[in-house]
């Protein structure tokens, strides 16, 4: 069925190699963009819960902004808008970036500070979930607001936020899709070519969607690796809800590979 | 810079009005479409049904692993096929952009629903379940009384949050032609060259809908808090 | 064989050779108790001692492993039909009340009559306001769970048990989670319940309780139904060493 990805195309290349040069722009995207989101997401995330107001209030303001306008409409902006509503020089010299540069960059600073957004509101919720007794403990310790910041309450927020960062990891990578519009051929976009071209399009699409599975799969395992690395010794896993369908009172204490790890 | 000139925005507002009405048309289907189908996802799920249960968590994972413009290709795609079986005659039965966008996105939406209301399945009390046994309740009345009604009251703050990303998302079938709020200010854009009022304006109107939603979603959410209504 | 059939009429619970486990842990070892009509025992022991899961059996909420459970003559089985058949004539209140919190005071005493039992929302709420003002509670009948102290909903959820009629009562610790000062007014409700003729089987270390009102008080450890008696003789003499150690330790 994928025999037709190894078929010449009309530039003398094979289909495969479309999507394997779409993979590396996704990759790349979700790479870069993931580390500019997380810098700015928890320096925003922070900013949104110390008492200083007119830092609190811009790190609102950042995070309603950039959360509540569509992803690929912010994707427009800094591709179409921003080099015109820049003096006109420089406006210029970004509309000269030779492709496909001139796609990435813009992709790139939207879905960095777009998913920033998204995980400054976890670090926000995972900072105001910690118990207020460790601040106190820090500040009884003679802390003041930056160590207390810097070495009791930032590391323990992030620690707690690893699943749902998890999801954000999902969330880049999935958008990075989105810079097809403006021209940047990644995964989804070498797909859609070679449907045209070949018109195989089950074949095409059925690559394409493989490939973002199997990405899936690798991201969600690193992040579980990420998070069994970093977890504090003698906390267990959050997720033990008890399932209603269940009717044992006492289970079978045989779980034990997990605290195991826990340990190593 | 240029000079700006916002007065196109004001001859060009029917049709971005009509643009955002069908974003918000493809938002109210998707989330009612989405909430049934997704509760349903999650019962099936929840109940563990044998194959069936097996294949719907498929379906949700893989839903939730590819981006959402490569589900609307497939769905443009794959629609007319099926259909075209599901006739009988075997031939595609072109649809049309406006019909996959819909029935793309009500199935789309499913699956994430469905996640969020199979976590809130799992977060009841079995107190709850214990209680609805000692009073002899069906299983049938167990949940749709009693389980489903918690669930979906203690999910609703994060089921409409979804559901304002939902209405952020259907700016993506500008990939397929259509005229949403996006769709109807790309084209006047490329009509009359205005792009840079054009853009700034829609994004302010997403803007100005979602954060409204998102101050709604936050109230309520305080609100429900007071009420008393949480365990 | 004459009076066999008679004993058999007159209970109303019949457990025989009963067992339970949960993996590997034997929750219930062998346990014999006939409960008859019109009956008020109370359960007590350490915990662990299989208590709460002999009255969760009772209404199939377990499902026992091995031995015979009857209740109103018919046989709980695990190829049974219509468990709930069994379970609208058993009410039963549990430690953590488990009100339907979405649910008004009276909503929660209407649901299960309406779906069950068939009754109109008239007679539903004219039966649950009825029983609500039995447990002084009528008052309360358009708030919220969440909104009561917790004695407030403990009897709300005797009110809700009594509402479907039932022809036993079972008590799972109904006082354990509550705070003390609260203790006292859902002991009332559940005497005042006894003095009308109610059948009862409760869990509960509230000894007073159990000197005015039960018929019999039967003791579990490990498993096992250890001791029985009249609750003057277990107090007074109870007969086991295990017995004595439990009662020193609650009685301080």
């Amino acid at each position: 069925m994928f025999a037709v990805l190894l078929e010449q195309t009309a530039d003398g290349q094979r289909y495969i190699d479309w999507l394997v040069s779409g993979l590396g722009w996704t990759l790349a995207l979700a790479f870069f963009g993931w580390w500019i989101a997380f810098a700015v997401g928890v320096v925003v995330g922070i900013g949104r819960t110390v008492q200083n107001r007119p830092v609190a209030a811009l790190a609102r303001l950042y995070v309603e902004i950039f959360r509540n306008i569509p992803v690929l409409v912010q994707m427009f902006l800094w591709y179409f808008v921003l080099p015109e509503i820049l003096p006109a020089s420089l406006g210029n010299a970004i509309k000269q970036i030779p492709p496909p540069w001139g796609s990435f960059f813009p992709a790139l600073v939207c879905l960095g500070l777009y998913t920033a957004a998204r995980i400054a509101e976890q670090v926000r919720a995972g900072i105001e979930a910690l118990p207020k007794g460790q601040v106190e403990a820090a500040s009884a310790l003679g802390l003041g607001g930056y160590p207390t910041y810097r070495y009791i309450v930032v590391p323990q927020a992030l620690r707690l936020i690893i699943p749902s960062l998890t999801s954000e990891v999902m969330g880049i990578y999935k958008n990075t899709s989105v810079a097809l519009t403006i021209g940047l051929m990644e995964l989804t976009a070498q797909a859609r070519q070679i449907s045209e071209a070949t018109f195989q399009t089950f074949t095409a699409f059925g690559a394409a969607t493989l490939v973002y599975l199997a990405l899936a799969l690798i991201a969600y395992q690193g992040m579980a690796l990420i998070d069994r690395a970093v977890r504090i010794p003698g906390t267990g896993p959050a997720d033990d809800a008890v399932r209603p369908g269940a009717t044992h009172a006492i289970e079978p204490i045989d779980s034990l590979p997990d605290a195991m790890e826990v340990v190593k | 810079m240029n000079n700006l000139d916002f007065s196109v925005v004001i001859q060009a507002w029917p049709y971005l009005w009509s643009g955002l009405l069908f974003s918000l048309a493809l938002t109210a289907v998707a989330f009612v479409v989405g909430l049934v189908l997704g509760t349903c996802l999650a019962l099936v799920q929840h109940f563990e049904v044998p194959v069936l249960g097996k294949l719907v968590r498929g379906y949700v994972a893989l839903m939730r692993s590819i981006p959402l413009i490569l589900v609307l290709f497939w769905f443009f795609f794959l629609v007319p096929i099926v259909l075209g079986h599901l006739g009988g005659s075997g031939r595609p039965i072109p649809i049309g952009a406006t019909w996959t966008a819909f029935i793309t996105f009500g199935l789309f939406e499913a699956a994430y629903y469905s996640e969020i209301i199979r976590v809130g399945l799992r977060a009841v009390n079995r107190g709850q379940f214990e209680a609805c046994q000692a009073l002899a309740l069906s299983t049938f009345d167990t949940y749709r009384s009693v389980i489903l009604p918690q669930v979906l009251r203690v999910a609703s703050p994060i089921i409409l949050s979804q559901t304002i990303i939902l209405f952020q998302d259907t700016s993506l079938v500008y990939v397929l032609s259509l005229t949403d709020l996006l769709g109807a200010a790309s084209k006047l854009a490329q009509l009359n060259g205005r792009l840079v009022e054009m853009y700034l304006v829609i994004a302010v109107v997403y803007l100005a809908i979602s954060s409204a939603a998102s101050q709604c979603v936050a109230s309520l959410r305080k609100r429900y808090a007071i009420a008393g209504l949480r365990r | 064989m004459l009076e066999l059939a008679a004993r058999n009429r007159a209970s109303i619970v019949t457990v025989e050779n009963l067992v339970k486990r949960f993996g590997h842990f034997t929750a219930l070892n062998d346990v014999n108790l006939t409960v008859a009509v019109g009956e008020k025992i109370v359960l007590c022991g350490p915990s662990g001692s299989g208590k709460s899961t002999l009255i969760r059996c009772i209404n199939h909420i377990e499902k026992h492993d091995a031995g015979r459970i009857v209740v109103d003559g018919i046989e709980l089985s695990d190829r049974m039909t219509d468990v709930n058949g069994i379970r609208r004539e058993v009410g039963m209140v549990f430690q953590s009340f488990n009100l339907f919190p979405h649910l008004s005071v009276v909503e929660n005493c209407m649901l299960a009559p309406m779906k069950v039992r068939g009754l109109s929302r008239t007679e539903a709420h004219e039966r649950a306001i009825g029983l609500l003002s039995k447990v002084r509670i009528h008052d309360q009948a358009n708030k919220y769970p969440g909104q009561l102290s917790g004695g407030q909903q403990q009897r709300v959820a005797i009110a809700r048990a009594l509402c479907m009629q039932p022809k036993i009562m079972l008590f799972d610790e109904p006082t354990s989670a509550l705070d003390p000062e609260m203790v006292k007014e859902v002991l009332d409700t559940m005497v005042e319940l006894a003095k009308d003729g109610m059948t009862m089987v409760c869990v509960t270390h509230e000894m007073g309780f159990a000197r005015e009102i039960a018929d019999r008080v039967v003791f579990m450890d490990r498993g096992c139904i250890v001791e029985e008696a009249d609750p003057e003789t277990f107090f007074r003499a109870p007969r086991t060493e295990r017995a004595r150690d439990f009662l020193g330790q609650i009685i301080h």
